[in-house]
Order: structure tokens, then sequence, then C-alpha cells
């Protein structure tokens, strides 16, 4: 029990005098954009208790009241303060819930392609010859058509294969599948570059020499070692997920309109701008924007202090 | 008066935390078709002083204080275009590493003719006809061939010469050599060496070779001068400092050379090793690994510790250490005593 | 030169092989012909007479045979929507699709390189850093967002007076926080007709007018990704020996810029452009959705919301017959700029 304290204690210390924490309060912007991250994800994860209605209960939607503007707009009913949109849901209430869906959808999607790409990455640097060529090749074609594509056209296959009502069922967890099948290239190109620098260090040869296997050699030895990396793209890519995300919804590929993230909300008021209703696509909008913002720029802080080597191209 | 006059020469890094000197108080001089060595550890500051000759030293670094004196022209305050006449053209440059001093993408042939137009009104045919001609005195086969060719089908050995080509496209006055040979292979290092000092020698070129090997400057140079953390310790005519080093470093350097310990035995290192910049010791930077700092009685010389040695003369040599100082010292004494 | 060539062509080919195996696999599992052909009021046991006529009840690998044969003679059926051999309805939904493309291309190059440029020669100047906060922004804001916003600012136009609008300096503030509208933001307008099923926009500057908005948002979100990189890129390469070489060489700091930086600077852009070229296409479904642009990307989602299959594998071989053909041609425009990658096919 000792031993264990003694290790946390110095592992809080390490990072209490770490680069990482010096460099964090130095940093405004970083400062900033994580406090509005956190903000963020726990008004996201706090919804059902801060929405003013919940937006899935169709008792509480007053269709009377569509279209209502903003609080600061002449016109506005104070009970909804940031408006309605077309169907009368309260538009704040339904920005939480979007917002929560975004953010799951984003998490779990880079969950995802991060296993898949460190796995076929660490695969692919570690044994070589043919599965190394075979994995590259496979990365370079589906990141030669562009993530989007790849996740279009399977967001597509899906539709067509569930039925639209089974698809818009599932949405959630289908869009994690899809957005995670489309970006594992990024990680297993990034991990493969870093196993092979790794693999012809020294270290590595010990632990062979000591006779320890292939598998544990990876997960021990290797992988520890290619995690700033993995850190750094994984920022970017919770950013990006959340785009492809909103992407596949706009196109009517993603999220219903009765359970809606960020970009279906985006969709649905779109049909509405031409008629003056700019706030139900807009502040949804600004708010996705925000949100991917903050995880961009805590990406930039972290690449430059972690500096890690990435692949490029 | 000499054709370069390097005069309390002050380079400094500004930092975050502050300014880093990298350079303090060097001074040397170097006559025309002179050939000067620049010893040192890496990390002494002759990359520094080499780089700083020309203004050439890389953000944050800068000249803090101190004169260049060129041909009667002063170098340190002048602009960046009239700098960029000297560069290249009165006072050219060799870098260390030929695979990385080539830019990959143009042509030998590009790479010449453009410091020729650089700094000559000539046309492009002149200049490809005088890059022949210089790549035939670096004695590179078929150079006509090799006008054509990209850094990349070429040996580092053939590079290093092109790069010395370059160097002498314009009959500079000076050439300023840093570690040209260092990342060269070991059988082509000679080579190059020789080359290069034919070459000064028959065009009368001064050289300004930045080494760590004590071989090539006494082979090379007439005479040197000895670096350690930003500050000359120790300079004079090269022969005389091999033979006879006065400053405990350069001692040090001397003796350990693989040629001078007995066989079977370790070599002979100097303990420690060279501190950071940003943490120089007080007094004498060389104190904490000197094996002088006490008389012979056991004594403390206590200097060593506090203030940095000034030059004292020492036959055609200089040296900054207090222990020299205070051996001529002791000798003058006894001198004056032996005369009265 | 020939070997590359072969190389490239081999890669190229194992590529469409691919994409022509997963479009098979789709049209062979989603795709119903002979509920297309008779429609629901015919038995079943005619079905089967058909079915087997068609071969439909051939094995997968002289089904897949077929299949291949008529794709590489771009015959991919009828589309059920349009009614119409699929290869006509692709091509005359093409033009659209690569103006757009083009015309955000030409803004993609002719900005982020002296953006790229300028910010990677002046890190520190103000202007660099406006660019630098800027291009984070472009970054995060998904492209259909950006034509959303461009919709309501230039086409709808927006009104804010915030500022006494009687007086001359409120009017002139309002005047700048508010915007005209008016810019056409819905399909092609009137394109001129220039052969076959080709018009274009470019012909007229009511054409252009219409490309506008939709060729900025497409540009909008590689705009901003190219200037990093050839900001870093730059900054890398001037900090190179070989820089530093040029400058001890005493050449002019323009032609260290714009010759030996950027020449580097442009070989791994080149790379990341190739890629991106994909995205450019594949963003093109959003924008042209936005836009009511009548261009390929509109008609794939429009193929997909009522499942035609023909026209989807359609869309797939021929986007996936361009991916292959402009990364070839990247390939190659590579090999050109980079001296040390070897078109002769000699051994390096």
């Amino acid at each position: 029990m000792s031993t264990q304290s003694i290790a946390t204690s110095s592992r809080w210390e390490r990072f209490r005098d770490s680069y990482l924490l010096y460099s964090f309060k130095r940093d405004l912007i970083a400062q900033t954009s994580l406090l509005i991250f956190v903000v963020m994800v726990l008004a996201a994860l706090l919804a059902p208790w801060l929405a003013p209605a919940d937006p899935y209960d169709l008792a509480q939607i007053d269709i009377l009241a569509s279209e209502l503007p903003p609080f600061w707009i002449d016109g506005a009913d104070p009970q909804y303060l940031m408006g309605t949109d077309s169907q009368g849901r309260d538009l704040l209430s339904t920005i939480l819930y979007g917002m929560r869906v975004s953010l799951v959808i984003g998490f779990g999607a880079v969950a995802l392609q991060a296993t898949l790409g460190v796995c076929f990455g660490l695969l692919a640097g570690y044994l070589g010859g043919r599965v190394d060529a075979f994995l590259m090749r496979l990365a370079d074609i589906q990141l030669s058509f562009s993530t989007l594509m790849v996740a279009i056209v399977v967001g597509a296959l899906f539709k067509a294969i569930f039925g639209g009502a089974t698809y818009s069922d599932y949405a959630m967890w289908l869009l994690v599948l899809i957005i995670g099948l489309a970006e594992w290239p990024q990680y297993a190109r990034t991990v493969r570059a870093s196993v092979l620098a790794e693999r012809s260090k020294e270290y590595v040869d010990a632990a062979r020499v000591m006779g320890l296997r292939s598998r544990r050699i990876m997960f021990r030895h290797i992988l520890p070692n290619t995690l700033s990396p993995i850190f750094v793209i994984s920022t970017v890519q919770v950013a990006n997920a959340i785009i492809s995300e909103a992407a596949l919804s706009f196109l009517g590929l993603g999220m219903p309109e009765t359970q809606p993230s960020l970009g279906s909300l985006i969709k649905s008021g779109f049909d509405y701008i031409q008629s003056g209703s700019w706030w139900i696509t807009l502040i949804p909008g600004l708010v996705l924007v925000v949100l991917v913002l903050v995880i961009n720029l805590l990406g930039d802080w972290l690449r430059d202090v972690l500096n890690p080597r990435l692949y490029k191209g | 008066m000499a054709l370069l006059d390097v005069n309390h020469l002050d380079v400094r890094f500004a930092l975050r935390q502050g300014d880093v000197k990298a350079l303090r108080d060097v001074s040397f001089s170097l006559d025309r078709g002179e050939r000067l060595g620049i010893v040192g550890e890496s990390g002494a500051g002759k990359s520094v002083a080499a780089f700083s000759l020309l203004n050439l030293i890389a953000k944050p670094g800068y000249i803090a204080g101190g004169s260049i004196t060129f041909d009667g022209q002063e170098l340190t305050g002048l602009g960046e275009r009239a700098l960029r006449k000297v560069r290249g053209h009165r006072i050219s440059m060799i870098f260390q590493d030929p695979m990385m001093t080539l830019n990959p993408v143009l042509s030998i042939g590009e790479q010449m003719v453009e410091c020729l137009k650089a700094h000559r009104r000539i046309s492009s045919k002149e200049a490809r006809a005088i890059s022949l001609r210089k790549l035939e005195q670096v004695q590179i086969p078929s150079p006509e061939k090799r006008l054509d060719q990209y850094p990349h089908e070429l040996s580092g050995g053939m590079r290093q010469r092109i790069i010395i080509a370059i160097a002498l496209l314009l009959d500079p006055d000076i050439i300023i050599a840093d570690e040209p040979t260092t990342a060269l292979d070991v059988t082509i290092q000679a080579e190059i060496m020789a080359l290069l000092l034919e070459l000064c020698e028959k065009h009368n070129v001064g050289l300004i070779l930045i080494t760590h090997d004590l071989g090539v400057v006494s082979q090379v140079t007439q005479r040197m001068l000895v670096m350690y953390a930003g500050r000359v310790i120790e300079q004079g005519p090269t022969r005389e400092i091999i033979n006879d080093p006065q400053h405990p470093y350069t001692q040090g350097l001397i003796n350990a050379l693989p040629q001078m310990a007995t066989p079977g035995e370790r070599l002979n290192q100097i303990r420690g090793s060279m501190p950071s910049l940003s943490q120089l010791p007080s007094g004498c930077p060389f104190h904490p690994r000197c094996d002088f700092t006490q008389r012979h009685d056991g004594s403390e010389r206590t200097p060593c510790k506090t203030e940095v040695p000034a030059f004292v003369r020492s036959g055609n040599c200089e040296v900054a250490c207090h222990m020299v100082a205070e051996l001529q010292d002791a000798e003058r004494i006894v001198a004056e005593e032996d005369n009265s | 030169m020939i070997a590359f060539l072969i190389k490239r062509l081999f890669h190229a080919l194992l590529v469409m092989f691919v994409i022509s195996v997963i479009a098979f696999a789709i049209q062979d599992n989603l795709g119903d012909p002979i509920q297309q052909m008779v429609g629901q009021s015919v038995p079943e046991s005619e079905r089967e007479v058909l079915r087997e006529e068609l071969g439909l009840n051939d094995p997968f690998l002289v089904q897949y045979f077929r299949f291949a044969v008529n794709a590489a003679q771009f015959d991919f059926g009828y589309s059920y929507i349009y009614n119409e051999p699929t290869t006509e309805v692709v091509l005359r939904h093409l033009p659209a699709t690569l103006e757009l493309v083009f015309a955000s291309t030409l803004l993609i190059i002719f900005l982020s390189v002296p953006i790229g440029v300028y910010s990677a020669i002046k890190p520190r100047a103000w202007l660099s850093r406006f660019f630098m906060g800027v291009s984070i922004i472009g970054i995060s804001i998904p492209v259909f967002l950006t034509a959303i916003v461009l919709i309501q600012l230039f086409a709808i136009g927006v009104s804010f007076t915030p500022f006494p609008a009687d007086t001359g300096w409120g009017a002139w503030l309002n005047g700048l926080l508010s915007t005209e509208g008016g810019m056409p933001a819905y399909g092609r307008g009137d394109p001129v007709h220039v052969f076959g099923t080709w018009t274009t926009n470019f012909a007229s500057l009511e054409g252009l007018t219409y490309l506008v908005l939709p060729a900025i948002s497409l540009a909008s979100i590689m705009l901003p990704l190219f200037i990093r990189l050839i900001r870093a890129e730059m900054l890398e390469v001037m900090q190179s020996e070989y820089v530093k070489f040029a400058r001890a060489k005493g050449i002019s700091m323009r032609r260290i810029y714009f010759l030996h930086a950027l020449k580097n600077t442009m070989l791994p852009v080149i790379t990341v452009g190739g890629v991106q070229i994909g995205t450019l296409v594949a963003y093109t479904i959003l924008t042209e959705t936005v836009f009511q642009w009548p261009g390929m990307g509109l008609m794939f989602l429009d193929a997909i919301e009522r499942s035609d299959i023909p026209l989807i594998v359609t869309y797939l071989m021929i986007v996936g017959l361009i991916f292959v053909i402009t990364n070839t041609l990247v390939d190659l425009i590579y090999g050109l700029v980079n001296p040390t990658v070897k078109l002769t096919g000699k051994p390096a």
C-alpha cells in the first residue's frame, strides 16, 4: 500500500513539474479553450437537468410556438431563451441535447478508429512484409478517396441495407461505426511510422533477446512510445469526427430530426433560412464551430508542446 | 593592417530566460593568404564565431558588441544588401555536412551560376564556363556532366568538392571552412583537406579553418586559436602551441590525442565536461576542470575562481590563464633579483 | 519515364479493380434489375425465367467478369430515376461539378501560396498572426455551415442597425455591419452551352456570379489547411543548411525565398494536394446540396435518397476514375519537380 502511494504521488509530482503543465500555465489560449471545452462537455452531460424542456418528449412540444426568435429580437417569448425551431421545440434544450449526441458520436468514433488504427499500425509496423504492404495499400486507397467520401458511401450503403427507419433507430451507433471505419488510416500510418522508428532502437532488441513475446513487446514496450503522436492526433480527430457527423447528418445520412445532433439541427433549420428564421440554423452552427474550434486550439497547443513525429501527407 | 581584424567580438542569443553570451571578447586577425585554425570542443563557440563574421548567425543570435574590419571596411553595422556583396564574393564559406549543404531540388549548375550572377554582371554562358573551370580545379571527373546533375546523384566527397568549387567561384580573399571534413568518410577526409590546402596556397586565399582535429590544424594552418566556453583562451603560431601548449586546457587537448597515450593505457581525458553557456562558473570558465588551481605548496590560487584571466604574452603566443601569469611574474621577479 | 508510367498505371488499375469489386458487390446485393424492369405484378416463376436469361443466377465470378467488361465500356445499365443510361446522366452532371472544383482549386492555389509564404517569412508580423488565427477558425467551420453563412450574408442580406441611422456616422457604421444580399445562391443560372452536354459558367459575367458563393464555400475548408501546411513546411525549410549556405553565397533573400525555399516547400504540398483533391470532390456533395448546384454530388445524393443503385454504382466508378487519374497526374508532377524521383526508370 505504501509503494502504491509513493508511485501515485511521484506521478503527480512528475505531472506537476512537467513541461506540459508549465506551458499550459503560460498559454492563455489553451486555458480559455480548455475552460470552454469543459463547460460545454458538462453542459452536454447535464442536459437532462439543465435544459428547460425535453426535446425528445413529444408532449412538451407546442407546434403553435414554432419559429419563435431568440430573446433579443422582437416577438420573442421569454419562455424560449434561444427561440424555437420549426416544430416548436425549445432551441436551447435541443442544442444542449444535440451537443450531447455530437460529443458521444465524436468520442465514440475516435475511440473506434484509434483502436482499429493502433492495432493495424502496430501489426503493419511490427510484422512488416505482406501484412504491412496490404494494410498500408488499403490505407492509401482509403485516404486517397478522402474519409468523408468513404463515410458518405458507407452511410448510404447502411441506409440502403437496413432501410431508412431502422437506420434512424440505430443512427448513433451506425455513425460511430461509419466514422470509425472511415478514419482509421490516420492512426495506422502514424503508429506504423513510430513503430518503425522505435523498432530499430536498442531496447526493443534487448526485450527480444530477453525472450519476450512479440505481442508483449508491442504493447508494453513500443506502444507507450507512440503515445504522444496518438494523443495529438486524437484531439484533431475528435474535432474531425464531430464535423463528419454534422456533415453526414446534414446530408440526411445521420441523426434523425426526432433525436437531433448539431448537424441535423443545422439541416432542419436550413429549410427556414429563406423565410428569415436564421437562428434555427445559425445558433446550433455557432455552437458547433465553437466546440470544434476549442478542440482544434487544444490540439494545436498539444502539438506544439509535445512536438511528436507526425506522418505527413 | 591585417586583411581581417576582429576585435572584442560579443555575440549573444536572446532567449526568453535572458541573453546567453555565446562569444565574449573574441579578438583575432588574419593576413592576406594566411591560414588560421580555430580549435575547441563542440559548443565552444567556434561555429558561432565563423558565422558571425558574415552576420549569418541564426536568430535569436545577434552581435552585441565589438568590431569586424575586413579590408578596411567595418562589417558589424553593415546592412543586408552591403553584406551580401561580401558574402560568397570576398569571403566565402564551406559548411560541415555536404549532404545537407546543397539544395536537393536545384542542379549543381544552377547553384553555381546563381552565385556568379549574384555578384557579377555576366551571361549564363560565361557563368557556366567559369563554373566548369572551377569544377576542373577541384578535380571532379567529367565536370561537364556534373553541372546538369542533382546533389543526390553525387557522393559526399564529390559534393564537398563542389562546395569548395562554389567557395572559390569568385576568387575570394578568405574562405571560412566550418569542419569541412568531419561528415566525410575517413578515407576521403585527407584528400579533401589536401585539395583545400593546395587551392588556398595556389590562389593565395586566406583560410579560417574551424575544427576539433588538432592534427589537421597542425598540418594546414600557420596560426591557431583555442576556444573554450565562448572565449579565446590561447592563440599564436600553430607550431608553438602544439609543441609547447601553455594553457592547461590546450595541454589537456593535446594530451588527449591517441598518439600521446601509452599503449594499453586509457587515453588521457580531460575530466568533466564543458559548462553550458547559460551557467558559466565564476572566474576562469575552465577552473572546475583545471588541475592547476592549487599552487605547488598546496595553497589555493584564488583568482582562478573569482577573476576572468587576462591575456599574457608567452613567447609568440597569448594565453589567458592565472597560473601562467603567476609563473611569469615569479620568473620576472627572480630575473630582476638576479639582475640586481 | 516509361517504367514510371507503367508502375503508376499498374497501381491505378489495382485501385480501379478494388473499386469495381465494391461497386459490383453493391449492385449484386442491393440492386434488383427484375423489379425495375417488370414491377411488382409479375409472378415469381416469370421472374425466375428472366433472371436466368439475364444471367443473374450465374456464379459470382462470371457475373463480376460481365460487369467488368461492361464497366470498361462505361456501360452500367439504366438509371431508375432518369430512365436513361446512367453514364449519360453522370456525364450531364459532370461539367457543373468540375467547374466548381476548378474554381475552388484556383482560389486555393492563388491564395494559399502567397499567404502561407508570407506568414512563414514574417512569422511575427500582425498580418501573419491574423492569417493564422483566421485559418484555425476556418478549419473549424464545416463547409456546409460556411455555405449557409455566405447565403445569409450575401444572398439574403443582413441588416444590423445598432447605431442611429439618421446621423452620417451612424448610417456609415450600420452600413458596415449590414450586407446587401442579392448574390445568386441557387443553381447555376443559365450557363452557356459549349458542346455536347457541356455547359459553362465561365463564359459570362452573370454565370460567374453564380459560381462565386459555391466556389468560396468549397475552398473554405481546404484553404486554411494549405495555408498552415505551406507555412509549416516553409518555416522548416528556412532552417535548413542549404538555405544558410545560399545566404553565405550572397544570394538575394527574394531568390532564396521563392526559389530555394519554395521549391522544397512545394514537394510535400503537392503530395498532400493530391490526397485533398479527393476530399474536395467529396465536399462538392455538401456544397452542391446547399446551393442546389446541379452537379454530380447533388445527383448522387438524390440517387441515394431514391435507392437508384445503378446510378450510385456509376457515380462511384466515375469518381473513382477521376481520383485515380488526378492522383497519377499529381505523382507525375511530383516526379517532375523532385529530381530525386527517377522518372527514367533507371535504378536510383
